[in-house]
Order: structure tokens, then C-alpha cells, then sequence
């Protein structure tokens, strides 16, 4: 592949129904392009955890995904509110999910930890009242 | 160890035909961050969750096929969502507990 893929996806707020629709489009573009399994694997569910990230938290946003020879670029970009402590959300178990989320099996803190270790580049910047941008790159 | 025999061995009730996947060991939770990190490819899960996101989250981690106990069902958007997804889902009137010692008895 000489030049990179792109594509965007809308990411809707509190759709649970319909998340990770943008991420089940990605994986089947990355086996239809022949991709190793493995890598594959890891970037459906560092995907999946943003897209339900952004519905859960971020009022919904823009998922942007760059598929170049030998890795794939995630860029999820919400609508807010923001993260007060990045630190502390990076830390496993820490979590500010309603109940209701709860209740539907997401919220366990678990999200943005496990996106850092299915990927090989990890870049999270916030900003309170404005939202939240998460870098993703898995590579081969 | 396939779908189709793990169906057999155990008398389960498909409500869902998938693929007929190798299966290699086996993962129970029902809170899904948890499984996004811990079940592995070819895993039978086992779990009383019967949202479309279980069927999301078996489908991202590649779940060998997902086993709800007590006799517990999904809505039939659910199961036709999975079907679609080519992911296998059985109901069983055991526990999981019991379950998880018929499947490690069978897989190991």
C-alpha cells in the first residue's frame, strides 16, 4: 500500500446500542487489507474501549483511523467534559461511570489501561469544558 | 476441541449458529471492560450478560463461542446480531461453576 487509508466515523453519545459499529468497520477493513490476526485483534479493542469511552464520557465525537503499511493510527477526539486527572485515569479500577453504565458491564476503569497495553504509541491530552483527544498507533 | 463438539459433549442449546471455531480454554465475567482485557481468542465465555455489547465485546476479543447458564436466553435481536457476526451462543442449564469443570475436564 503506497499511500495510507483514511476514515471517519461519527461516534453518537450514550448510543450503546450502536457502539462500536466504527470499530467492527475497522476490523473488517483490516482483513479485508490481509493484515496479521494478532494485530488486528489489538486494534479492535483499543477501538472498541474509545468508542464506548467517548459514548459513556465524551457526549459522543470523531473517530479518525489512518491505516498505513505496517500500522494503523487511531485518533478519537470527543465532545467533553474533559478529564480532571489524567493520572489517575490511567489507573486501573478508577472510574466515573453512572451506575446505569455500571449496570450494562462497562465503568470498571478498566478502558484507558487496557488501550495503553493493546497499543504501541499511547498519547492522551484533556481539557476540562472541551474534551478529550486519545492517539492511537498499533503497529505490526 | 470445536463449537459443534463442546455442543455435544455438554447437551447445549444453540440460540445463536456461528462459526464452528477451535476452542482453547475458557473465561468467565460478566463485566465486559474486564473481558475487552482478559478473554482470549478461541475462549468459551461464559457469562450472564444478553446485551447487544456482549455480543460486541465476544466478537473484539474473538471468542470461540459464548455459553449463558441457568437457562438463561438473549432477545432475538441479539442472537440474530450474533449469528450475523458468525458468533456462536448456547444456553445451559448449569452454572457456571459447573460449567467451567465440565469445559476444563473437556480441554485440558
Amino acid at each position: 500500500m503506497s499511500e495510507s487509508l483514511k476514515q471517519r466515523y461519527d461516534v453518537s453519545a450514550h448510543d450503546f446500542a450502536s457502539a462500536g459499529a466504527a470499530s467492527a468497520a475497522v476490523k473488517k477493513t483490516l482483513k479485508q487489507l490481509g493484515f496479521p490476526p494478532d494485530f488486528i485483534r489489538r486494534t479492535s479493542i483499543a477501538m472498541y474501549e474509545g468508542e464506548i469511552n467517548m459514548v459513556i464520557h465524551g457526549e459522543g465525537g470523531v473517530a479518525d483511523v489512518e491505516v498505513l503499511e505496517d500500522s494503523v493510527i487511531i485518533t478519537l477526539t470527543d465532545q467533553g467534559p474533559g478529564i480532571a486527572d489524567i493520572s489517575m485515569a490511567m489507573k486501573e479500577g478508577f472510574s466515573t461511570a453512572s451506575d446505569s453504565v455500571r449496570e450494562l458491564g462497562f465503568g470498571a476503569g478498566m478502558g484507558l489501561p487496557n488501550i495503553k497495553k493493546q497499543s504501541d504509541d499511547f498519547q492522551i491530552t484533556s481539557e476540562l469544558g472541551v474534551g478529550t483527544t486519545l492517539v492511537i498507533t498499533i503497529r505490526t | 476441541m470445536t463449537v459443534s463438539k463442546l455442543k455435544e459433549q455438554l447437551n447445549l442449546e444453540t440460540l445463536a449458529e456461528g462459526n464452528d471455531e477451535k476452542l482453547k480454554s475458557c473465561y468467565i465475567s460478566d463485566l465486559l471492560s474486564r473481558v475487552l482485557g482478559g478473554c482470549k481468542p478461541g475462549d468459551v465465555w461464559i457469562t450472564v450478560q444478553t446485551s447487544k455489547n456482549m455480543v460486541a465485546v465476544a466478537v473484539m476479543v474473538e471468542a470461540g463461542c459464548v455459553i449463558l447458564p441457568e437457562g438463561l436466553t438473549a432477545p432475538v435481536d441479539i442472537l440474530e446480531t450474533a449469528k450475523e457476526e458468525g458468533l456462536t451462543i448456547f444456553t445451559s442449564e448449569d452454572t457456571a461453576y459447573e460449567l467451567a469443570k465440565k469445559i476444563s475436564a473437556l480441554l485440558l
